[in-house]
């Protein structure tokens, strides 16, 4: 009888599910069709054209293979983009995340204001980044605000020993042009880092923490051991969405030092690589391989940062 | 069952995240006429030097231009042969500014007027004109006449969408000989001609009177005088002495002046790393090491034609398109336009953009009778009266008092880029390692050893 019933039930769930995965088929229909069509075939017919010697109005001229990765790979200044690249999200990923999550944990503490202090962080993030790098580009000008403030707070002796002169051009210096972009990087994006964090904090059951009260835990233990381990899913996510926008780099390079990355490459991405071989140098194959490059790291960066994170995720 | 499928649904997600482009940096072009400003600010340089008279003119309404077409158009209009066709026709361009833009405009009446079977619409495409134009033409949506820049010229005829005019040229009759050799020059690849340069841009030596003046130095004509004038200046009290801005388009004036160069003439080899051209990239960062010339970004300025406005050097080698700019932004500054001082020989740099079309255009007697009426005699000589910018064609008069002083300067002109399909490469290549020598963290050998595998990379394609 026992064993009836289950089949019975398994039934009625198989049955159930089935319809219900029909439905929801139905459902997203659209937007599915326009993903698989919009992106992933987008992504396919870019694989074939990095095979083709491709003009954009003939079409493919000549089968060649792997030809445009064996050049992409030797090519000094993609070589150079990926350096620039990897050395940008391993410095802004773990800073915008623990900037965020600073500022996420201000925000979800009772405090007066705390409207206020919500939007003015997240501020940065809604203006256009095309504004704010221009801004950027004057604040950080050998008579700019930057300049001006540090040596009116008499900190241009320090500078002096790091070895920057008091009319320093933050940009326009290939040593200090890359580390000057990542931190107005950093400071833009906390805001959307900030707003990814305040929603995980809010899904740790408030039970926990009075547990934790009862059992006489400081904040400081309350945070690392309740709150930071407690986060992991929300790690994950801010970890992989702002790893995948750092390794998507371009317009702040792009307004910054123009469509060569200046000065001397130093603010070259994989993006403004890409940008120049399809726009300026009308190589739509090559550009096709650089973009298939581009997604390959991407994919790989995410899938190790799923193992690093744990399988599966609480959402 | 249920993490297989949120996997899936993870792992799609994220690749619509990585190519949809969340987080910190969507690949979107920045805004329309964003200036790069770090780099590229005064917009002659680089990217668009053609467009740099465009830009000044913008800042220029009360220029002579607005009231000059007038006088160019009054002449008695030769009869033009408009051919047979008929239609409505489509001029697409860059953005040209209200000065510029009317001007055009009263050059395409002429047209219609002298070829009453057309008419004529000016398109101006916002943003980046060459990714739109390129995705346009690459699909079949081709206006009927277009600019295309000096500096990827070579590269839009390689992709095919550029319309070849030999046949047209021979059938017509239409003068190639009128324009000089080095505006064609970029448009023409294998002997065939893609594109007749509409106008023309030159670089010049500018020197501030007062500066020079005071310490009584002569106007340099040779490279000798030039260092010698630049060293008095300094001995005077001018900090910096001349603007140097490192990149080719203006530094390749003073590398052909000693007679190097990027390419041969025949532009089948490297000439960058021969001792004409080694000797010129010696030369040059010598200036910058002895505090004779600093680069604008190390000024704090955009480009040199502020460095001589705001009165920070005395000497600058830039393009006619700072007239406009002195005239209007630093009226008080005195200053004289000279040509580039001369070494093993005179030369200078010139800048042009083309009128093409499409081999989808859909109407070509059409595209061919406009393109050729604004680049016969008549047509540029009434485009040019409004004082922006020089003629391409050496029978065209120049009417405007500053470009007067620019124009005897085409006669030894170079092209200041697009010679290969690759340009681009080679110039960035070459802007990057003399930008970081004339920071002091490089030599000539560096510059040639960066250039020249672009170079190679070029010509072998």
């Amino acid at each position: 009888m026992a064993g009836g019933g289950t089949r019975r039930q398994s039934w009625v769930i198989r049955y159930g599910s089935g319809r219900e995965i029909f439905a929801g088929y139905a459902l997203i229909a659209i937007p599915l069709v326009l993903f698989l069509v919009l992106n992933i075939g987008s992504i396919l017919f870019a694989l074939v054209i990095s095979g083709f010697e491709w003009q954009i109005r003939g079409g493919a001229q000549e089968f060649l293979g792997l030809a445009n990765y064996e050049r992409l790979l030797s090519d000094r200044t993609f070589h150079k983009a990926i350096y620039n690249v990897v050395t940008y999200t391993l410095w802004v990923v773990p800073l915008q995340m623990a900037l965020g999550l600073l500022l996420a944990v201000i925000v979800n503490a009772k405090i007066r204001g705390q409207t206020f202090f919500r939007a003015a962080f997240y501020f940065p993030a809604i203006a256009s980044s095309a504004a704010i790098t221009v801004l950027f580009i004057f604040i950080m000008q050998p008579e700019g605000l930057f300049n001006g403030l540090r040596a009116a707070l008499g900190l241009n002796p320090l500078f002096e020993a790091l070895g920057f002169g008091p009319r320093h051009s933050w940009l326009a210096t290939a040593s200090t042009a890359l580390g000057s972009i990542m931190a107005l990087n950093i400071w833009t994006t906390s805001g959307t880092m900030m707003l990814f964090y305040l929603a995980s904090l809010q899904t740790i059951s408030r039970e926990v923490y009075e547990a934790a009260r009862i059992d006489g835990a400081n904040a400081w233990h309350t945070f690392w051991r309740i709150t930071f381990p407690l986060l992991k899913p929300g790690h994950f996510f801010v970890a992989t969405v702002s790893v995948i926008g750092a390794l998507q780099l371009f317009d702040q390079a792009y307004i910054g030092g123009g469509s060569n990355g200046d000065p001397n490459f130093s603010l070259m991405s994989i993006v403004l690589y890409l940008y120049n071989a399809a726009f300026r140098q009308v190589n739509l194959d090559y550009a096709a391989a650089v973009g298939i490059v581009l997604f390959m790291i991407v994919f790989g960066a995410t899938l190790i940062q799923r193992q690093l994170f744990g399988r599966s995720p609480a959402w | 069952m249920t993490t297989r499928y949120g996997v899936v649904l993870m792992v799609a997600l994220l690749a619509f995240a990585a190519c949809a482009g969340t987080g910190t940096a969507t690949p979107a072009a920045p805004a329309a006429g964003t200036p790069p400003v770090a780099s590229e600010p005064g917009g002659p340089a680089t990217d668009a030097p053609s467009a740099a008279p465009t830009n000044a003119a913008s800042e220029a309404p009360t220029e002579g231009a607005s009231e000059a077409p007038t006088d160019g158009a009054t002449g008695e209009p030769s009869a033009f042969d408009c051919g047979p066709g008929s239609g409505d026709l489509t001029l697409a361009g860059f953005s040209a500014g209200n000065v510029e833009e009317g001007i055009l405009r009263d050059v395409l009446d002429s047209f219609e007027e002298a070829c009453p079977n057309y008419t004529v619409q000016f398109e101006v495409i916002a943003g980046e004109y060459g990714p739109v134009m390129l995705t346009r033409l690459g699909s079949g949506d081709a206006p009927d006449l277009f600019y295309v820049q000096q500096g990827y010229s070579q590269d839009w005829i390689a992709q095919g969408i550029l319309q070849p005019l030999d046949d047209r040229i021979d059938a017509s009759g239409f003068d190639l000989s009128a324009f000089y050799e080095g505006y064609l020059a970029p448009f023409q690849q294998d002997g065939q001609t893609y594109g007749i340069p509409k106008d023309s841009s030159v670089l010049g030596m500018q020197t501030n009177d007062e500066m020079l003046a005071s310490a009584e130095v002569e106007i340099p004509t040779t490279i000798e005088e030039l260092e010698a004038a630049a060293a008095a200046l300094k001995e005077s009290g001018v900090e910096t002495p001349m603007c140097f801005a490192a990149e080719y388009a203006r530094a390749g004036a003073l590398i052909h002046a000693f007679g190097g160069g990027m390419l041969t003439e025949d532009r089948s080899a490297s000439l960058i790393d021969s001792p004409e051209s080694r000797a010129a990239l010696d030369w040059y960062l010598q200036a910058y090491q002895d505090g004779l010339a600093q680069n604008p970004p190390q000024m704090g300025v955009d480009w040199c034609g502020q460095a001589i406005g705001e009165e920070r050097v005395a000497i600058a080698f830039e393009g006619n398109w700072v007239g406009p700019a002195m005239s209007t932004t630093y009226p008080d500054v005195a200053y004289t336009v000279s040509a580039i001082p001369s070494g093993a020989e005179q030369a200078t740099l010139s800048f042009t953009a083309a009128y093409a079309y499409s081999p989808d255009s859909p109407n070509p007697d059409g595209s061919w009778a406009l393109l050729s009426y604004l680049t016969s005699q008549q047509g540029m000589q009434e485009w040019t009266n409004g004082g922006l910018v020089l003629p391409s064609r050496s029978d065209v008069e120049v009417q405007d008092e500053t470009l007067q002083n620019y124009a005897p300067f085409a006669e030894f002109a170079y092209a200041g880029e697009g010679l290969l399909p690759g340009w681009s490469q080679i110039q960035d290549a070459f802007n990057g390692a003399l930008r970081n020598a004339a920071d002091g963290n490089g030599t000539t050998d560096d510059i040639v050893n960066a250039t020249v595998p672009a170079i190679e990379a070029a010509l072998a394609q």
